[in-house]
């Protein structure tokens, strides 16, 4: 991995080849295994995307089996949520905020090598039930019974790796709260720090709340099936909408968990290639509180069709529709940080844009899945993939991806190579439409979700979708060369790289030392 | 091999008292805020 | 420069299209949703394009700025950063006039909720039922009711004939309904979740199994409507089509006389003796729509998943260990009962099917009276 630079004749040692990996304590290299594991996942999940695009991309079964392409669209979902958007934001979590407090490490340094550790044994439990009888879970990654009980001997591990999954995100959350309330530099007060640092809390007391609720959820799937309980059976007295109604209460926080740190990272990139302050910075605080705080009074948007009261319907409706205003403000506050600055469009910049044009979009069919009695149209239909999509993709990945070029150079003292990276960018956004884009309007012209096969109004869209993913994909691989290239070798980039970038961050080398801060640095 | 203790050992043997003090209070709180959570949840499921 | 990379990217997948011409050529391309057959469905559209617009509009404002800011506020341009980083006021304006939006969609958008949820002073009631994986209907109080399996043949759907028009979206015996009167559907389940959709009726509800959702439509114009399920219930999800046939209120009643004329005519049906070739014949038929899926048209099953009925020790032994596995199923296995699902005439005649066909030869001969344990 990269050459770390011991700027003083300290005593101090650090271990190299596995031992260093496998038993680090230090922040820097955590961040580098959770991103390097992310990037990993992130390939696996888009194989799996492009099998199911491969399927989809004519009408009739031509390659895969019903069972196997339903067991594909869910591992693809728990892959990409758990396995890339996760621990991708973790990454730059544990690279960037203590870097960004002034701190030397996180609160709890040996804690956050077990947070990590975890995933990998995880995941392989995970993906090795697609080995086992029965074929991997094939419900859908919201798991919901009684269908989720019809899966194979896959079930229990399913579920212990969804518990240790839990297990390290609570455990990273702890760390965070827990670094950034008590090792800010002295004169960093809370309204004084960056704003990723902000969504980072309020993220984690979001993961802190929520993880043991999906813990909970599946564990009573588990107690169904094999010891006998009744939690989801109506034969013995259950309730098949519980779990609905348990899921999205994790779901819910879950997709601002998913997006919280990716509006800190634009508000970040977008001030320093503008040369201008972030506009509305108590606002934008403000504003992110707002959206966790609301995200707990809407998960029922989820289940509209469940057959809920009218009352029920109503208070979902208004509140799910309320969330557009905070996610509004924080738009406008953007926009107006890019008013009358002086803009360059470097790589970061350019997929931040990217990001504040795209989600908004995904906000738009947002709002429009909002309107209760028009969401009977769309729930489970290919509207409601073209909206997660949009706000996952060149929304959450975009985000990793301009916060990946943006630090990189910090991380490894290389600058990368500036024509490959818009290479990238372009090449993404143009694919990741091209894939996207054309499902508002299969789902709109009546094409279900999670289906192998649809009838033939819906080939010609279809196939355009299928063409974008394989373009979006092929385009990931220049990413993957680039960030090989850069880690081993590229022109030298100074402390600073970018002109406009401030924050504590800034002020430490390239790459930083190995104890980033053996003083604590002041604020202004 | 250094092991994780002593990658521990390093980056924490300079802290304050008070620091280690006011991490651990963070920490118990957080912790028993999510065996909150747990328990609220196995009463509630309960009924 | 981009438009070769793409031409050369997309040269495998093309060079497949044209080998599925067919499919993409039939292909609507449709944009929009339909505005449907009913009060109801005409005011959801109505809402729908509402919003929508509503955020084009923003859309161009917010997008119409930045690109504007991109051009203009460039350092390439020599533009000089401004410093501003606050002002309180504008942050107030632009919270309360996105609220105010908000409030105007809310508005029409509760009316037409509080007209879609009610149920009360209907004519007519059917109960629908979602199986693993087809659909049931039950005319509550008319003694008519039957299943609705996808109609599509499986040859099809694996790319061995041509793909009809309605490909997936046609069935054996479709939903039949008035037009001009409001029916309740009370929606349940079997087994697993499902979801009855039928976007003409702009009805979507989840069928959930130990409770009934109620919905309620009033179509207006006769026709036929398509809809799927709308809900992963399993393996074939995709392949539970619904059909709604609406007719005019008299050939409605035509239809539901048709239908008595019907269970009378099966009721004598099921009384006589059926030759060989006949009981061969609709067996075929049966076998074909209900079997077929697991079983494999050759009989052969899926080794591992589903036995095979060629050779089989079951529909080549005791007949009545045979009739016992049809009409009752197999608990904790796949194999479903069929009693309720099939007439005692189709038992008789798949169950002679499967004795004879695939080479099994056992000249064994079923009648519908000879089937115990179905209704």
């Amino acid at each position: 991995m990269s050459a770390v630079i011991e700027e003083e004749a300290h005593h101090e040692e650090h271990p190299s080849g596995i031992a260093r990996w496998l038993f680090t304590t230090n922040h820097k290299d955590i961040g580098t295994l959770y991103l390097w594991f992310a990037l990993l996942m992130f390939f696996i999940g888009g194989g799996m995307a492009l099998i199911i695009r491969t399927e989809l991309f004519q009408p009739g079964l031509q390659m895969t089996e019903p069972q196997f392409f339903n067991s594909m669209t869910t591992m693809h979902a728990l892959v990409m949520i758990f396995g890339v958007v996760m621990p991708a934001f973790t990454g730059l979590a544990n690279w960037q905020v203590p870097l960004m407090v002034g701190a030397k490490d996180m609160a709890l340094p040996r804690m956050n090598n077990w947070s990590f550790w975890i995933l990998p044994f995880a995941f392989a439990m995970l993906l090795s039930t697609l080995f086992m009888p029965g074929g991997g879970p094939a419900a859908g990654w919201t798991l919901y019974p009684p269908l989720s009980l019809q899966t194979g001997d896959a079930l229990p591990f399913l579920i212990f790796a969804i518990h240790l999954m839990g297990i390290s995100s609570i455990m990273g959350a702890i760390n965070v709260i827990a670094t950034i309330l008590n090792m800010r530099a002295p004169t960093m007060t809370l309204m004084k720090m960056p704003l990723f640092v902000w969504t980072w809390l309020i993220t984690a007391f979001l993961l802190i709340a929520v993880m043991p609720v999906l813990a909970g959820g599946v564990t009573m799937l588990l107690t169904d099936r094999y010891f006998g309980t009744s939690f989801f059976n109506a034969a013995g007295g259950g309730d098949p909408v519980m779990f609905q109604h348990i899921f999205w209460f994790f779901g819910h926080p879950e997709v601002y968990i998913l997006i919280l740190p990716a509006f800190g990272i634009i508000s970040t990139i977008v001030p320093t290639f503008a040369r201008k302050p972030l506009f509305g910075y108590s606002s934008m605080v403000y504003a992110t509180a707002s959206i966790a705080f609301l995200s707990f009074i809407v998960w029922a948007h989820h289940m509209f069709t469940v057959g809920m009261p009218l009352a029920g319907e109503l208070f979902f409706m208004l509140t799910t529709m309320l969330i557009a205003v905070p996610t509004g403000v924080k738009v406008f506050n953007w926009v107006a940080t890019m008013w009358r600055g002086a803009m360059t469009f470097e790589t970061p910049m350019l997929f931040a844009l990217g990001f504040i044009i795209m989600f908004t979009i995904g906000g738009f069919s947002g709002l429009m899945l909002a309107i209760t009695p028009v969401d009977f149209q769309y729930h489970d239909t290919y509207f409601v993939v073209a909206h997660f999509h949009y706000v996952l993709v060149p929304g959450a990945i975009f985000a990793i991806i301009a916060a990946v070029y943006y630090w990189l150079p910090k991380w490894t003292g290389h600058m990368y190579d500036e024509g490959l990276g818009k290479w990238h960018f372009w090449l993404s956004t143009i694919f990741v439409n091209v894939t996207f884009f054309p499902m508002h309007f299969l789902g709109l012209a009546g094409m279900p979700r999670r289906i192998p096969d649809y009838s033939l109004q819906f080939a010609g869209f279809n196939e355009i979708a299928t063409i974008g993913a394989f373009g979006f994909g092929l385009a990931q691989l220049i990413f993957l060369y680039l960030v090989f290239k850069t880690v081993r070798s590229g022109a030298h980039a100074g402390d600073q790289v970018w002109e406009g970038a401030r924050g504590l961050e800034w002020t430490l080398s390239s790459p930083p030392p190995y104890h980033s801060f053996e003083t604590a640095p002041e604020v202004k | 091999m250094t092991t994780m203790a002593d990658g521990w050992q390093q980056n924490t043997d300079d802290r304050p008292p008070a620091l280690r003090r006011r991490i651990r209070w963070t920490v118990g709180i957080l912790v028993a805020l999510v065996l909150a959570i747990v328990v609220i949840y196995f009463v509630l499921m309960s009924r | 420069m981009t438009m070769s990379l793409t031409r050369r990217l997309a040269a495998w997948p093309i060079g497949v299209a044209l080998w599925g011409f067919a499919g993409a050529a039939l292909a609507d391309y449709e944009l929009n949703m339909p505005k449907g057959v009913t009060d109801i469905s005409n005011e959801v559209y109505s809402l729908h394009m509402l919003i929508f617009w509503i955020t084009v509009v923003i859309g161009i404002g917010v997008f119409g700025a930045m690109f504007y800011s991109i051009y203009r506020h460039r350092k390439s341009k020599g533009h000089a950063a401004e410093q501003f980083h606050e002002k309180t006021s504008v942050e107030v304006v632009w919270t309360i006039i996105p609220f105010l939006i908000l409030v105007g969609m809310a508005v029409p958008a509760t009316k037409t909720l509080i007209a879609m949820e009610d149920t009360t002073e209907s004519d007519l009631t059917v109960k629908v039922t979602g199986y693993q994986w087809k659909w049931h209907y039950d005319y509550i109080n008319q003694d008519i009711a039957f299943f609705s399996n996808l109609a599509t043949p499986r040859a099809q759907i694996h790319n061995a004939e041509q793909k009809a028009e309605n490909y997936l979206l046609e069935v054996d015996n479709p939903l039949v309904l008035p037009t001009g009167k409001k029916v309740r559907l009370l929606i349940t389940a079997a087994d697993v979740i499902h979801a009855w959709w039928v976007p003409d009726l702009a009805v979507k509800k989840d069928a959930i199994p130990g409770f009934i959702n109620e919905v309620w439509t009033k179509i207006e114009e006769p026709g036929v409507y398509r809809g799927q399920c709308a809900e992963l219930c399993g393996r074939d999800h995709g392949f539970m089509p619904i059909t709604v046939v609406a007719k005019s209120p008299a050939d409605y009643k035509a239809w539901v006389k048709a239908q008595k004329a019907d269970q009378e005519a099966e009721k004598v049906a099921a009384g006589k003796d059926w030759t060989m070739s006949d009981l061969m014949a609709k067996g075929e038929k049966v076998y074909n729509a209900s079997c077929a899926a697991c079983h494999q048209p050759d009989g052969k099953g899926i080794p591992g998943s589903f036995p095979p009925i060629k050779d089989s020790p079951v529909a080549t032994g005791e007949i009545d260990k045979h009739m016992d596995i049809v009409v009752n199923g197999v608990d904790g296995t796949a194999m479903q009962a069929f009693g309720p699902q099939l007439s005692k005439v189709e038992l008789a005649a798949v169950i002679t099917y499967q004795r004879n066909a695939f080479g099994n030869d056992t000249g064994d001969k079923v009648q519908p009276s000879d089937i115990k344990g179905a209704e």
